[in-house]
């Protein structure tokens, strides 16, 4: 029932974890989805704000008739090298972008050089300019040319706003006729780097801006620069895109015909959102499995609890069976043979001769004060299981206590061999106790030995304590039987008659209560010792007797053999 | 009952039953001897476990053999039973262990049951 019980508890448990990580889960992909979006949205608009600065910067810049027509004359340009009103004209262009580094060029219907500002090269005019994107200005589209290392005004790669130069007054109908260039430096120190440098927040990404050819015209990784633009930056479609583990985002700069495309790893653009989250999924995680594990352990040490109880319970049971078993048993035997003795006393009592007679009074009466020991040490062992076995303590004489035990023992079949010196062995002792714990030290002796064979007996006094051995000389016992000897029912093999194995049993607890120990060991040269001491006392207080002990008032337990 | 006994006595002379007894108890087996002497019987030898009983039956022959059950290390009292069969002496199986198997054992192996405890009643399986 219990066990039905804790196993309900370890399946609710159970299913308590799995819902409670379930929507820690759940929880933290939504959170991680969300801030996502979040995170895509404003990267997005990020990118359409630098978009929009742009084109609000080229669109008007390739859309402005300034500088169509010269400026100083307000006449066309002459296109012609190295013509000083157009000179003059590019001064005062010049002039209006005072913290310009670079300048204005001028270009003939054939792309000659015809003059220009901050030129570096003073070469420059007469010569052709190469360089892409040119053709569609001289082919009279107002065009950003790419970034190109091939600069007139500036070391540094430029950008060009390029405006073609058309006949008329205003320079803006009739055929083209030349074109006017306005560089503008990439440099990382630049305006136009610092801008989308600006916008970058992390290693891995990158801004680029790839013309219609797509060519990567501008970028901030400047290794991409004029080069074929790569097939994820290809993608034309506006907004945030996903590619494998990197994410795009692509804007139009329509008054450049360009396309700003910002890439970055997604590892990390997502990093910000998913690594808290990923680490608060971790930790959550850990604390339902601490959790589960706490529970789970638990569990398992109240099951085995459990189970130990129930062995425990099983045991007692066990032994309570084994104890019927073996009493019962032990009973029977000195009862049957009582009773046997005394109805062949009563049959053939005109037929025995007088000895016949008094031996099968002898065997009666043996068995008789043996049932009478069994039963008492049954009840005794009930008294201590109970805690309340009773002392009556007092200061006695273990010496003649000793040889009253002796004494009593009916032990025709032995010797019992008493050693010691004469000196009176004082204890605090409960007198008819001792004499049990005597008694039966003296009846294991004898059951444990063969026939004829001599029990010693030693007393003395040792360390403060006195002590009493008793040796047989029997077949000895194992170890397993050393270290089981006192304990309840523990019974020796070679015995010549079997007992409850309560008998030392009780000793020990006897010895126990008078503070003192008992042990048991082999006999050098076989059989076994059985020892037990008890502290000695200064001197019997004034006025107070010194029995002896008796063990004629109450039986001690001996053999029936 | 002292005239059952002197009866018992009297056939003794002429050609008492031959017995065995077998117990691990030396009281017991001190006990069987005397009454059953008393009763007449000619006891012809004792054994205390179930390995001598097997042998001393073999070597005299008894007519009815008187065993416990439990003798200690070694067969047991059924054991015992089971082996003599040649000559089939009449067995008493005399034990403090009447249980309902071991009287199906014993019917089995052809022995009588006797509870310990009552002379008289081994005496009568004795008999016959």
């Amino acid at each position: 029932m219990s066990n039905r019980r804790d196993r309900m508890i370890a399946v609710a448990a159970a299913v308590v974890v799995i819902i409670l990580a379930g929507s820690i889960v759940t929880t933290v992909l939504t959170a991680e989805r969300n801030g996502r979006k979040a995170l895509e949205s404003l990267q997005l608009a990020q990118l359409n704000q630098l978009s929009r600065l742009l084109d609000g910067a080229f669109g008007p810049a390739l859309k402005s008739p300034a500088g169509l027509t010269n400026p100083a004359t307000r006449q066309p340009w002459h296109l012609v090298p190295n013509d000083p009103s157009d000179l003059a004209g590019l001064e005062v262009l010049q002039a209006g972008n005072p913290q310009a580094r670079t300048g204005y060029v001028l270009l003939d219907k054939n792309g000659v050089v015809t003059d220009g500002t901050l030129l570096t090269d003073p070469h420059a005019v007469g010569r052709t300019l190469t360089r892409p994107g040119l053709e569609g200005v001289l082919g009279g589209t107002p065009s950003l040319l790419p970034t190109s290392t091939n600069s007139l005004t500036t070391p540094l790669p430029t950008i060009v706003i390029g405006r073609p130069i058309r006949g008329g007054a205003i320079g803006t109908t009739g055929p083209v006729q030349g074109a006017i260039l306005n560089e503008s430096d990439v440099a990382p120190d630049s305006l136009f780097t610092q801008l989308m440098t600006s916008f970058r927040r992390a290693k891995t990404d990158s801004y680029s801006f790839i013309d219609n050819k797509n060519v990567v015209v501008a970028s901030t990784d400047p290794s991409l620069v004029g080069r074929p633009a790569d097939p994820i930056l290809l993608d034309v479609r506006t907004g945030f895109h996903r590619h494998g583990g990197t994410v795009t985002a692509t804007a139009v700069i329509p008054s450049a015909g360009w396309r700003a495309v910002y890439r970055q790893s997604r590892s990390e653009f997502e990093g910000s959102i998913t690594g808290p989250l990923r680490s608060a999924l971790l930790l959550l995680i850990f604390i339902a499995l601490f959790g589960a594990g706490l529970t789970f352990f638990a569990l398992v040490s109240r099951l085995r609890a459990a189970r130990q109880e129930q062995q425990r319970l099983a045991n007692i049971n066990l032994a309570r069976e084994e104890f019927i078993s073996i009493v019962s048993h032990e009973l029977r035997t000195p009862a049957t043979g009582q009773l046997g003795f005394l109805q062949t006393l009563l049959d053939h009592w005109d037929g025995m001769s007088e000895p016949e007679r008094r031996q099968t009074v002898t065997q009666a009466y043996a068995n008789a004060r043996r049932l009478h020991a069994l039963t008492r040490d049954v009840l005794d062992t009930a008294s201590i299981e109970a805690g309340e076995l009773p002392y009556a303590f007092e200061v006695v004489d273990l010496r003649p206590a000793v040889q009253v035990a002796v004494d009593a023992l009916p032990t025709p079949g032995h010797v019992v061999a008493v050693s010691g010196e004469d000196e009176p062995l004082l204890v605090r002792a409960d007198a008819e106790r001792i004499q049990q714990v005597l008694a039966n030290l003296l009846d294991n002796a004898v059951k444990n030995s063969p026939t004829g064979s001599t029990i010693d007996l030693h007393v003395g006094a040792t360390e403060g304590q006195a002590m009493v051995e008793v040796s047989d000389r029997g077949a000895g016992i194992t170890d397993d039987e050393l270290e089981r000897a006192f304990e309840k029912f523990s019974r020796g093999r070679h015995a010549t008659v079997r007992g409850t194995g309560l008998g030392l049993y009780i000793c020990r607890k006897i010895v126990d209560a008078h503070d003192g120990r008992i042990w048991v060991a082999r006999r050098p040269g076989g059989g076994a010792t059985v020892t037990f001491t008890i502290p000695l006392v200064a001197a019997a207080p004034e006025g107070e007797a010194v029995p002896a002990g008796t063990g004629a008032n109450r039986p001690t337990t001996s053999a029936a053999t | 009952m002292p005239a059952a006994t002197s009866e018992n006595a009297a056939a003794a002379s002429a050609g008492a039953l031959r017995l065995v007894v077998v117990d691990n108890d030396a009281a017991v087996l001190e006990l069987l001897l005397l009454d059953l002497r008393l009763e007449g019987y000619d006891v012809v030898a004792t054994a205390a476990n179930g390995d001598d009983a097997v042998r001393v039956c073999e070597e005299f022959k008894p007519e009815v053999v008187v065993v416990d059950l439990r003798l200690g290390p070694g067969i047991d009292g059924l054991e015992v039973a089971r082996r003599l069969v040649r000559p089939r002496p009449r067995i008493v199986l005399y034990t403090n262990y009447v249980t309902p198997a071991v009287v199906a054992a014993a019917q089995a192996a052809e022995a009588t049951v006797v509870e310990k405890g009552s002379l008289a009643a081994l005496r009568r399986a004795i008999r016959g």
